[in-house]
């Protein structure tokens, strides 16, 4: 296991709203670096993973650390839902494209579900 | 209590088989409290219905091989008192043996069903909660109030009257279980808010057949409302009004879509109710089941209407 010294382990937490974990690192991820606590690490007999580099095995997607990222993906992306995200640690994991073109494109495409509404329509169901 | 007649209820904790004696739970505790006691409840309660179910078959199955026993056992009677009355009450055995199995199974079947909870708290409100089990902070007190017991009971009926129909009597009965409130409270300070409302309506109509006799049917229709509420908490979260007209408006159109959203003073803050409807027909008095995932995406149409300067969306 590594030493990551003082830094904080940088794993996302939440489903509504993203934060980071910010538990004491115990060890650096062996695939992306990322220092991950006790709780989020992942291990198997190459080192230990973070929960989001652990859901590209599917051996491990099963652990508990992974299941909540797991979880995230497939809510997300029904329902095409941005988080918003408290945290300090910025970094994309791979199938993160919505991070960068993609999300706008998709942005876009979910306004213009709405677009057509008749904005009107909702002042009476607005109360202040 | 009626645990005596599914042994394995008496393994639970006392919490446990408090829930299953009142059907109801309600307090303020940690989440990971009220998950592991609905753990430990859903778990029980699929392995009764099982076993109930395997009684029910059981007792279906005695009670039909009853009726060529007591034709067998008749015609064996008959034969026998002539040639060798001795042995005539034998010929009883193989019947009442199966009359007292029967017996046996359906009390444990009816045992089993009281101490039976609605399918709701384990196919919606506990996957609801493992999904936000890491947006509530790990201290924070979740109130939580569930009715686990059916909705189709007395105390649960608001109203029962005659409508007026073409047939001889058709009388309207509702019942209405506000089954499930959650409140609790998110890392951020943000509140959130889960109400379900089952409701069932029996019809029950009498009418004249054409040879004369009288007979009746019933039918069923079920509704649940389910309604989801975020109050933000943190200074720079706020709703977004023009989405949140834009998507009331979205609802409003769509006529079938069953869903409502507004948007009310509560305090010094906003609160934002997103409320939608699920049907179900049919001949049973079963509240149809709400997927989590239906209730998860109301929660994250809300947080999606919210603006923010304290963070930023697009990453996950």
């Amino acid at each position: 296991m590594t030493d990551t010294g003082t830094h904080s382990c940088r794993a996302k937490v939440g489903l509504l709203f993203l934060r980071d974990c910010d538990r004491p690192a115990r060890a650096d991820c062996a695939r992306c670096g990322r220092p991950v606590c006790g709780e989020h690490a992942v291990r198997d007999e190459k080192g230990t993973l973070c929960p989001e580099c652990s859901t590209e095995n599917r051996r491990l997607a099963d652990r508990p650390a992974a299941q909540s990222v797991v979880r995230r993906r497939r809510y997300y992306g029904g329902a095409h839902y941005h988080p918003i995200y408290f945290g300090h640690h910025h970094y994309y994991s791979d199938d993160d494209f919505r991070a960068f073109d993609g999300r706008e494109m998709i942005q876009e495409e979910h306004d213009g579900e709405w677009d057509d509404a008749d904005a009107g329509g909702a002042d009476d169901y607005l109360e202040s | 209590m009626a645990a005596s007649a599914a042994p394995s209820v008496g393994e639970l904790s006392q919490d446990a088989r408090d829930v299953i004696r009142t059907k109801t739970i309600e307090g303020s505790e940690r989440l990971r409290h009220w998950i592991d006691l609905l753990r430990e409840l859903a778990d029980a309660d699929e392995r009764l219905d099982a076993r109930r179910n395997r009684m029910k078959r059981f007792a279906i199955g005695f009670t039909v091989a009853l009726f060529p026993t007591a034709f067998l056992t008749a015609f064996g009677a008959a034969a026998l008192s002539g040639v060798a009355p001795r042995a005539v009450p034998l010929v009883f055995v193989p019947g009442a043996c199966l009359v007292v199995a029967d017996i046996v199974f359906i009390c444990r079947f009816l045992g089993l069903k009281r101490v039976d909870l609605s399918n709701g708290f384990r196919e919606t409100v506990l996957p609801v909660m493992e999904a936000l089990s890491e947006d509530v902070p790990e201290k924070g007190k979740v109130k939580l109030s569930l009715d686990v017991g059916p909705v189709v009971r007395s105390s649960n009926r608001i109203s029962r009257q005659n409508v007026p129909s073409r047939w001889r009597k058709l009388i309207e009965t509702v019942y209405e279980s506000p089954w499930c409130n959650v409140v609790a409270p998110l890392a951020d300070g943000t509140k959130l808010m889960l109400g379900i409302v089952g409701r069932a309506t029996s019809y029950e109509r009498h009418y004249t057949s054409r040879s004369g006799k009288w007979k009746s049917k019933t039918k069923w229709k079920a509704l649940v409302t389910v309604t989801a509420a975020i109050l933000p908490g943190t200074a720079g979260l706020g709703w977004d009004a023009g989405k949140v007209g834009q998507r009331a408006s979205k609802a409003k159109a769509k006529a079938k879509d069953n869903t409502k959203i507004k948007l009310a003073a509560k305090g010094e803050g906003e609160v934002c109710r997103l409320v939608r409807r699920f049907k179900a027909k049919g001949g049973k008095a079963e509240l149809p089941s709400v997927e989590p995932g239906e209730v998860v995406n109301m929660l994250m149409q809300l947080c999606s209407m919210l603006k923010t300067s304290a963070g930023e969306r697009g990453q996950s």
